[in-house]
């Protein structure tokens, strides 16, 4: 059964974990759509429903509560103006969480909080955006060798990593190289070592 | 301490390990574009889910 799971400490401190949570609800609040691990939206609900229950009645000492958790003054007036309002005549449930299935990197149930009457509205694929790569390419007058063509575009936010990649792609590499050697160096070693005695005694 | 007398073989290694085998996840079918998807959860392949887009695909 999966009863009483609730309050999962996520390997954080207490200072910590509230933290986070302070961030994502200024986060959800502003775009109203987050996306983060599943665990993590499922702790997250009740915290953001809580607040928009207590924003319902607008007060000194609601306004408080919700700027407990919420960092920024416009995001808890958007909570109270905005928000808030919409579901008044919703007894609660004002969020859903989606499954997006693991994630490449740790495998982890990926999950998007939002609010129930979220509108999505797909992005058109307008033209390619210029990559740093690309510019770097422009600029030199097409010098700049690819290191990889055939990767996949890293995850969004992840084009300042790969420009850092393109831009030393060597250096980590012989390093490396270098661990590797070894250990398969000393790893035939040991094994004589062990075989040792028993040779001995045959 | 008790230890071990013998390197344990591969075959000894591979035989503990012949039932660590993960099962395959379950599969079920996009009702929007028919491609395999894990079930409950937003298709990664056209971003729908429960009758509507979700996500970019």
């Amino acid at each position: 059964m999966m009863h009483n799971r609730a309050g999962r400490k996520l390997r954080r401190t207490t200072s910590h974990r509230m933290a986070m949570f302070s961030n994502q609800l200024d986060s959800l609040m502003t775009h109203e759509r987050i996306q983060t691990t599943l665990t993590k939206a499922k702790e997250l609900r009740p915290l953001a429903e809580k607040l928009i229950t207590a924003a319902k009645n607008d007060g000194v000492s609601a306004r408080r509560k919700v700027s407990q958790w919420i960092p920024d003054r416009t995001t808890v007036k958007k909570v109270f103006e905005n928000i808030a309002p919409r579901f008044v005549d919703r007894p609660g449930g004002y969020t859903r969480i989606l499954r997006l299935g693991a994630r490449k990197g740790d495998a982890a149930e990926a999950a998007i909080l939002e609010f129930v009457d979220y509108r999505f509205e797909p992005k058109e694929k307008g033209p390619r955006k210029e990559s740093l790569s690309d510019r770097a390419r422009r600029a030199s007058g097409g010098r700049v060798e690819t290191v990889r063509k055939d990767k996949p575009e890293p995850e969004e936010g992840g084009d300042e990593g790969a420009a850092e990649r393109k831009a030393a792609p060597r250096q980590p590499k012989p390093g490396r190289g270098d661990k590797a050697a070894k250990g398969t160096k000393t790893a035939p070693k040991k094994g004589p070592s062990r075989t040792g005695p028993s040779k001995r005694g045959a | 301490m008790p230890n071990p007398k013998r390197r344990h073989s591969k075959a000894r290694r591979d035989k503990r390990r012949a039932h660590d085998a993960l099962p395959p996840p379950a599969l079920s079918d996009c009702p929007n574009c028919r491609e395999a998807k894990q079930p409950h959860r937003v298709c990664p392949h056209c971003g729908h889910y429960k009758g509507r887009q979700t996500i970019n695909a």
